[in-house]
C-alpha cells in the first residue's frame, strides 16, 4: 500500500478518534443505594462538577467542624445559615433558578437525612445525618456527568 | 376559712391589676437588655409569623411529656394568679425548650429537665413564689408586666429544698408564699434565681401574634377582667360568664383549623387556670386523641383582643422550633 494512503488513513482516523482522546476519562460513580434513595428527586444541575466538589467541600468542613474545640454549627439552624451563605458565595446569582426546583430537592435531602425540620441541636450524630446528606448529593451530582 | 379562689374573683379580689408605669418600665428594660417589646416585630424578625396559622397547637402535651402532672398545679391560696400565671408562662417555655432539645445560646449545652421530686412537678415545676415574693409588699394582686420583668431581670427558682436558702420550695403552700413581700429577697436567692431567667420578653397584641408565639412553643400570659363557665362543652370549649374576674391565667394552646373556624365562627384559645380541678366536663381535643389539662378550658379566640397578653422565651432570642428550609432553597 502506499505510505502516503496509510498515512492520510491514519490522520483522518486520529481526527475521528481525537473528541474521545481528549475528553478527561470520567471514573464511573458506583453505586449507593442509600445515596440513591436520598436524593432520587434532585434534578441534575446546569454544572454538575461544581456541584459535586461543592457538596463534598461542605461535607468535610461540617464533619471537621465536630472535631473542633469551638464548634461552630451547634444547631440545624447554625447549619442552615451557613449553607445558604456558602450557596450565595458559590453560585452566580445568575444562575439561581435555572435548574427549576433543585433548591428545594436539596433541601428534602437534609430534612430527609437527618430526619426532621426541627431546630434541633446538632449532636456527633445528627452531624453524621448531615455529612452523609452532602456526600449524596455529591454522589448524586458525580452521576450527572 | 380556706381560700376559694373561684368565689373570690367573683366577689372582687383584683388579683390583677392595670398599671401604666409598670409597663412603661417593663418595656424599657426589655430594651435595656437589647430585646423588642414588639411582639409583631419579634415574630417579624425570628420567622415566627404565621407558623400557626390553620393548625392545631396543644403545647400542653409536649410540657407534659418532659414534666408529666405539672398540670393543673395546686389551687391558688391567695391572690397571686399573676406569679402563677407567670409561673406557668416559664414552665411551658422551658418545657418546650427540654422537648424541643435545643442548646441555650449562651452555654451551648442542651438543656435537660431539673432533677425534682413527683411533689414538685406536680406543684408546677417553676416556683410561683420565687416572682411572687419580687412584688415589694405583703398584700394580694400584682401586675403582668411587672411579673414578667422580675422573670426577665430576677429569674426564678424551681420546686425542690434550697438548704443554703434555709426554704424549701417543693410544695405550693401559705408558708411559701408569706416570703419575701415588703422584705424582697437577698443577694444568695437572686445569685440563686438568675440562673433561671426568661432571657426576654416581648408583648404580644392580636390573636395572630399569640397563635403563633405558641406554634413557635412560647407561652403566654396574660391579665383581664374575663369570667368563663365552670363547665365544658363537647369539645372542651368553656363560654364566658356573667361578671369579671381581675385574673391572670396562662395559654397553652390554640386552635386555627378549619373546621373550628366553621363550627365555632373563629379559632380557639387553650386557657390553663391556677385553680386545679376548678370546672368539668370532657377535655379531648376535637379530632385527636389528646386531653387537655384539668383546670383548662377552650375559649374563642376573640377573648384574647381583651388581655394584656406577654410572652416569656427562655434562651437569649426566639429561635424558630422548625427550620423553614435547610437553605438551599432560593439560593441555587
Amino acid at each position: 500500500m502506499n505510505w502516503r494512503v496509510l498515512v492520510a488513513g491514519g490522520l483522518i482516523a486520529a481526527a475521528f478518534a481525537a473528541p474521545a482522546m481528549m475528553q478527561p476519562a470520567v471514573a464511573p460513580v458506583p453505586a449507593n443505594a442509600e445515596y440513591e434513595t436520598l436524593t432520587a428527586d434532585v434534578p441534575a444541575p446546569k454544572s454538575p462538577a461544581y456541584m459535586r466538589d461543592l457538596y463534598s467541600a461542605l461535607g468535610y468542613v461540617v464533619a471537621r467542624d465536630g472535631e473542633a474545640v469551638e464548634q461552630q454549627i451547634k444547631t440545624t439552624g447554625d447549619f442552615r445559615v451557613r449553607h445558604t451563605n456558602t450557596l450565595r458565595l458559590a453560585i452566580d446569582r445568575r444562575d439561581v433558578g435555572s435548574t427549576p426546583g433543585l433548591g428545594e430537592a436539596i433541601d428534602k435531602v437534609f430534612a430527609k437525612a437527618v430526619g426532621s425540620t426541627d431546630d434541633q441541636a446538632v449532636t456527633a450524630e445528627v452531624r453524621a445525618k448531615i455529612v452523609v446528606a452532602c456526600e449524596a448529593l455529591a454522589w448524586r451530582f458525580g452521576r450527572a456527568l | 376559712m380556706p381560700f376559694d379562689p373561684l368565689k373570690s374573683y367573683q366577689e372582687g379580689l383584683q388579683g390583677c391589676r392595670a398599671d401604666p408605669r409598670a409597663d412603661e418600665l417593663f418595656v424599657d428594660s426589655i430594651i435595656r437588655a437589647g430585646g423588642d417589646p414588639d411582639g409583631g416585630a419579634v415574630a417579624h424578625d425570628w420567622e415566627i409569623a404565621d407558623g400557626g396559622r390553620a393548625k392545631l397547637t396543644v403545647l400542653s402535651a409536649a410540657i407534659m411529656e418532659v414534666f408529666p402532672d405539672c398540670f393543673p398545679g395546686p389551687a391558688q391560696l391567695t391572690g397571686d394568679c399573676v406569679a402563677r400565671a407567670a409561673a406557668n408562662c416559664l414552665l411551658g417555655s422551658l418545657a418546650m425548650e427540654i422537648y424541643s432539645s435545643r442548646p441555650d445560646e449562651v452555654t451551648g449545652k442542651v438543656e435537660g429537665a431539673p432533677e425534682l421530686s413527683a411533689a414538685g412537678v406536680r406543684n408546677g415545676v417553676v416556683s410561683s413564689e420565687s416572682l411572687w415574693a419580687w412584688r415589694g409588699y405583703d398584700r394580694d394582686g400584682w401586675v403582668c408586666s411587672a411579673a414578667a420583668q422580675v422573670a426577665t431581670e430576677k429569674g426564678f427558682l424551681v420546686r425542690k429544698p434550697y438548704p443554703d436558702l434555709k426554704i424549701d420550695l417543693t410544695n405550693y403552700t401559705e408558708s411559701t408564699l408569706r416570703i419575701g413581700g415588703s422584705r424582697p429577697p437577698n443577694a444568695q436567692w437572686l445569685a440563686e434565681s438568675k440562673q433561671h431567667t426568661a432571657r426576654t420578653a416581648t408583648i404580644l397584641r392580636g390573636r395572630e401574634q399569640v397563635r403563633d408565639f405558641l406554634h413557635a412553643g412560647y407561652c403566654v400570659f396574660n391579665c383581664s377582667r374575663l369570667a368563663f363557665e365552670r363547665t365544658r362543652d363537647v369539645n372542651g370549649v368553656s363560654k364566658q360568664a356573667f361578671g369579671q374576674w381581675a385574673h391572670a391565667q396562662t395559654w397553652i394552646g390554640f386552635d386555627d383549623r378549619p373546621e373550628t373556624h366553621q363550627i365555632y365562627g373563629q379559632a380557639l384559645v387553650l386557657w390553663q387556670n391556677s385553680w386545679n380541678k376548678w370546672n368539668t366536663g370532657p377535655r379531648r381535643v376535637r379530632g385527636t386523641d389528646i386531653e387537655i389539662p384539668h383546670g383548662a378550658y377552650w375559649a374563642l379566640a376573640s377573648t384574647i383582643d381583651k388581655c394584656q397578653a406577654i410572652s416569656l422565651s427562655s434562651v437569649a432570642g426566639w429561635p424558630r422550633r422548625k427550620l423553614p428550609s435547610f437553605g438551599a432553597a432560593g439560593e441555587v
